[in-house]
């Protein structure tokens, strides 16, 4: 029983020998540490390079283009402000052309009023002055007044049976184209009296006007000058109208010379039958 | 001999004995002891001493560079981002200078509006003289002349077929060959 005893704890003596002999030593746990401090300096002086050459290869050109792109930009932003402020739009020249704008409203503005106020009228009995009174009122309200004035002024068309029928027509008609063309004048007159208050409103706007307002000024303008221009065909028409009834009446002066000789020429031969 | 002293004896005796029968047990006890116990440690103080000569080292190499970059902010990156900012408060300066000179000088908002309020003044004016234009004008009284004068004044470019008769009807027909002279008819 000692003999098996003995032989069992000497293999066990054995066994443990070789564990202890094949299996690896332990590690010394400071050894570690100093890798792993090494380690992160390493790392750590490894991004602080990579920093610096970050800042030198690809911060600094692009802080230099952009340095560079703004100074460039201030430039022509700078020449920009000079241009507009020195040659498209110089304040003085604003200020200048208010000036003339001014000067001219001065010079003619209180004229032409005055002008325009001075009393032209000259008939002198009951009649004609209240005919000339109404075809100078600048009204348009009282057309048939006019009418009536005319023909107290100038006599109505005769009875048919006071006169040939050609011949009323013909002095109906004479009086009914300048009557309506004095009415036309009164209409006209009435317009130039608004036409002259859109005038001073687009004036005074020149005192206050700014270069990129100019647009709207001219386009007022032109608003004015072309209804101005269609109120002056108006007018140009009536006196074409006048005067082509002139025309008329003096041709039908010669038919009607036409006409008595053809009937005289008839009564003569009757006469010598 | 005491009594005492003879029961040492015979302990350490009946001991001894035990001892001596079981020595191989005891041999391989204090062999395995021998093993397993951890080996002795270094000394502490080398092992310190080389861990702060690479954590100095390595921190000396790593403010060098630290260095390195400062510098270069500085005296580099710096004076960039300092003639940056100041374009680019020229460039603000500039800008708002323009602005300034076009809301003041050339698109001031009251002269915008007025200028609206012009246009829309010369257009009211317009309208009320076009209504005066629209007033009729008609004075003829008889028949013909009155014919004459609804074509004439009808701004209906479609009637002017019809003014030469209307015409006609009030200022006559020219007169047939044998009833005037040729010089009176070709007035």
């Amino acid at each position: 029983m000692s003999t098996i005893l003995t032989k069992a704890l000497a293999v066990a003596l054995v066994s443990v020998l070789m564990v202890v002999m094949v299996a690896p030593q332990p590690a010394y746990a400071q050894g570690g540490l100093l890798s792993g401090i090494t380690g992160i300096l390493s790392a750590l002086n490894g991004a602080t390079a990579a920093l610096q050459n970050f800042i030198d290869n690809v911060m600094r050109p692009i802080l230099q283009s952009i340095s560079a792109a703004s100074s460039a930009v201030q430039n022509i932003l700078g020449a920009l402000r000079n241009f507009f402020e020195q040659v498209v739009w110089p304040v003085s020249e604003i200020n200048r052309i208010r000036g003339l704008v001014q000067q001219l409203i001065a010079q003619f503005s209180g004229a032409l009023n005055t002008l325009y106020g001075i009393n032209v009228s000259s008939a002198q009995l009951p009649n004609s002055r209240q005919l000339e009174t109404i075809m100078r009122n600048r009204s348009p309200g009282d057309l048939a007044g006019l009418r009536i004035a005319f023909v107290q002024t100038y006599g109505a068309v005769p009875a048919a049976a006071d006169a040939h029928p050609e011949e009323r027509d013909l002095m109906d008609v004479d009086d009914a184209m300048t009557i309506d063309h004095l009415m036309t004048l009164k209409l006209a007159d009435a317009g130039a009296d608004q036409t002259v208050a859109a005038a001073g409103a687009i004036q005074s706007q020149g005192l206050v006007v700014a270069p990129g307002t100019a647009a709207y000024s001219t386009a007022a303008a032109h608003i004015a000058t072309l209804e101005s221009n269609a109120h002056i065909q108006k007018m140009i028409a009536s006196a074409l109208r006048l005067e082509a009834a002139r025309l008329g009446h003096d041709t039908m002066t010669v038919k009607r010379s036409a006409t008595f000789t053809r009937e005289s020429r008839s009564k003569t031969t009757e006469l010598n039958r | 001999m005491p009594a005492s002293l003879a029961l040492f004896f015979g302990l350490f005796g009946r001991s001894w004995k035990l001892v001596a029968s079981r020595r191989m047990q005891i041999i391989a006890l204090l062999v395995i002891l021998a093993l397993l116990v951890p080996q002795p440690a270094n000394a502490q103080l080398g092992f310190l001493t080389g861990l702060i000569s690479i954590i100095s080292s390595g921190l000396s190499a790593v403010s060098g560079i630290l260095a390195t970059v400062n510098s270069t902010l500085q005296n580099v990156i710096g004076p960039l981002l300092r003639s940056i900012s100041g374009a680019m408060a020229a460039i603000q300066s500039i800008t708002q200078g323009i602005l300034d000179f076009q809301q003041n000088i050339v698109y001031p908002l009251a002269a915008i509006n007025s200028a609206r309020g012009l246009v829309g003044q010369v257009q009211g004016i317009y309208n009320s003289i076009r209504g005066i234009w629209n007033t009729v004008v008609r004075s003829a009284t008889l028949v013909n002349p009155q014919g004459l004068e609804n074509v004439i004044l009808s701004k209906d470019a479609g009637q002017i077929g019809t003014v030469a008769a209307r015409f006609a009807a009030v200022y006559t027909p020219l007169p047939a060959a044998t009833e005037g002279r040729a010089t009176m008819l070709a007035r």
